[in-house]
């Protein structure tokens, strides 16, 4: 620590460069994580609130939501309290800049519906709530909307917080409401029947759909992860920032290598000196560690700042669990950098220094 | 007053070296032991083994053949690890080319001693070494900013405050203008009898011998005591 620490004060300049490096990588590394996991949950977040275990879907929608009809014939012996009926399909609001949209057909107390950010819940036709992005694009609680290619008038009731379906805020309302305004909004024959919804969510671990021939059951993930476009995205964005994380972590890992090797000579005066090779090494790590730590507060308190000032703008949210992962693998990389150079540091012959 | 202490003893010791298939021998048969309070010179023309026989003495390398006993203990055949200790303790090293480590200031070239021994720093005999060697108001600079002398100072402030009774000092003049070597040589003659530390100087310069109690001659390995050397000055 004490050679460590002294180099560090001694060098300020030399080492602000190493940090800045640090800083300017981690920053990258952080900041795309973040977006990569915005997008990717803008696509679950009306989900994530369910806490549910699976949803079961028409057999033949290929698991895909948007294609699933159920009957009452089908779904009445599922229906209890750890279960919901849930109609899901896609809208425009006509208003002067069209946002698109996805309708949730609930119940009116299912748990479905997350906790209202403000307002009231729905106890009437034509009421809705609405996720808060909505607000940010004009609508205002009490609003009257309207649906493309439907007459109704829609009062907007409660807002819940951030709700996301496909990257599209969901307008939340009553099963029957969905089932008309999905009539008027895209024709769909199967919402005649009074009783159809999309698909059914359930809490408990039970099977539910092996009995019958015209449903089938798939675990929330499962589900999730057959969302038209969403295993692409995931797997891309993954592969692309694994690639950065691999690669920025080797320039460090060299860069430490580097920075250590430049002090060869002197390591070899103290070794003749009878400095223990150990203490040599000690004193390396400890300045790996510093800078690496250093860097990776930095990199970390940037790439908050930064999506704290574009907000809502674009879709950006924290993992704590990925951003530890991350900083762990650069920490680890820049230890073996530090690693292998003291490895060459203990190898020093120190009669060569000494001559 | 007790009878000086034998320092270092070098008991038939040869070094050889093999080189594009030939044995190459970098040191005769050599015997040679150092008592405290001595300060020896070894005189050479490059390439003469000086550089090997201060080598060998300080423990960084081994002797093809013989002893080497550092206060009583062999040190021959110990490992690189108990090597270490044993330069660490007994050993300091004073080089040409100064061995300061160029980020810490004067003083704290010295805490770093304390630190690796993990002992606690000896306030006291910094202030005395730092006045007795004049380094008092260089004590804050760093060894970039210091000239060749106060450098070669630095250094043995260093090796005086570790615990090493044996001290070898490289060609400690090369860097320095005469008035500066003599200062600088005057200066470790003094300290090794005032410490009761023993000294050996490798050097050419014929005129810092003045301040040694015997001067040895290295030529091509062989190494042989000066009769008088003080009366060729």
């Amino acid at each position: 620590m004490f050679l460590a620490l002294n180099e560090i004060l001694k060098e300020k300049s030399r080492f602000i460069l190493i940090t800045a490096v640090i800083v300017l990588v981690s920053y990258l590394a952080f900041f795309l994580t973040a977006l990569a996991y915005g997008l990717a949950s803008s696509y679950t977040r009306a989900l994530d609130s369910w806490q549910a275990s699976s949803i079961i879907l028409n057999e033949n929608a290929n698991n895909n939501i948007a294609r699933s009809l159920i009957f009452e014939t089908d779904y009445k012996d599922l229906v209890d309290d750890t279960t919901a009926l849930l109609g899901v399909s896609t809208a425009t609001i006509d208003q002067e800049e069209s946002e698109d949209v996805s309708l949730f057909g609930v119940e009116s107390e299912s748990f479905l519906i997350p906790e209202l950010e403000s307002g009231r819940a729905i106890d009437a036709a034509n009421e809705v709530i609405v996720s808060s992005e909505l607000i940010g694009a004009g609508i205002e609680q009490g609003d009257t909307v309207n649906l493309q290619g439907s007459e109704t008038d829609y009062t907007v009731v409660g807002v819940v917080d951030r709700s996301t379906f496909q990257t599209a805020p969901v307008v939340y309302m009553q099963l029957d409401t969905w089932r008309t305004a999905t009539g008027e909004v895209s024709g769909m024959m199967g919402m005649r029947d009074a009783t159809t919804v999309s698909a059914i969510v359930a809490k408990a671990d039970k099977d539910y759909a092996s009995d019958s021939e015209s449903l089938t059951q798939l675990s929330i993930d499962d589900f999730v992860f057959a969302l038209p476009g969403y295993q692409a995205q995931v797997l891309t964005f993954s592969v692309m920032i694994g690639f950065l994380i691999a690669i920025a972590s080797f320039v460090l890992a060299i860069f430490i290598f580097i920075l250590t090797m430049q002090k060869k000579s002197i390591f070899g005066v103290l070794k003749a000196e009878g400095i223990p090779s150990s203490y040599i090494a000690r004193s390396v790590m400890a300045q790996v560690v510093i800078l690496s730590i250093a860097g990776l507060a930095l990199g970390f308190a940037l790439a908050l700042t930064t999506g704290l000032l574009l907000g809502d703008k674009v879709p950006f949210a924290f993992n704590p669990l990925f951003y530890a992962g991350i900083a762990g693998v650069f920490l680890l990389c820049a230890a073996i950098g530090g690693l292998v150079s003291v490895r060459s540091v203990t190898k020093i012959d120190p009669v060569e220094a000494i001559e | 007053m007790a009878k000086p202490q034998t320092i270092l003893q070098l008991r038939d010791v040869t070094r050889d070296f093999i080189e594009g298939g030939k044995k190459i021998t970098a040191l005769h048969k050599t015997n040679f032991s150092i008592k405290e309070g001595e300060f020896v010179a070894i005189v050479g023309p490059s390439g003469s083994g000086k550089s090997t026989f201060l080598t060998i003495a300080g423990g960084l390398q081994n002797p093809s053949q013989g002893e080497i006993v550092i206060h009583d203990n062999d040190i021959t055949q110990l490992s690189t690890k108990a090597l270490s200790k044993v330069r660490l303790a007994e050993v300091g090293f004073i080089l040409q080319a100064s061995n300061l480590v160029p980020y810490l200031t004067v003083e704290k070239q010295l805490v770093l001693i304390d630190r690796v021994m993990g002992r606690k720093r000896q306030s006291e005999l910094i202030e005395e070494m730092f006045k007795n060697l004049g380094l008092t108001k260089l004590r804050s600079k760093y060894p970039g900013e210091l000239s060749g002398g106060e450098r070669q100072r630095v250094a043995i402030a260093k090796v005086l405050y570790g615990s090493s009774s044996l001290i070898l000092a490289d060609e400690p003049t090369a860097s320095l203008d005469s008035k500066r070597a003599f200062e600088v040589v005057e200066l470790l003659a003094r300290e090794t009898r005032e410490r009761n530390k023993a000294t050996i100087m490798v050097t050419h310069d014929e005129r810092l011998l003045r301040y040694c109690d015997a001067v040895y001659n290295m030529s091509d390995g062989v190494l042989k005591k000066r009769r008088s050397h003080k009366k060729e000055v």
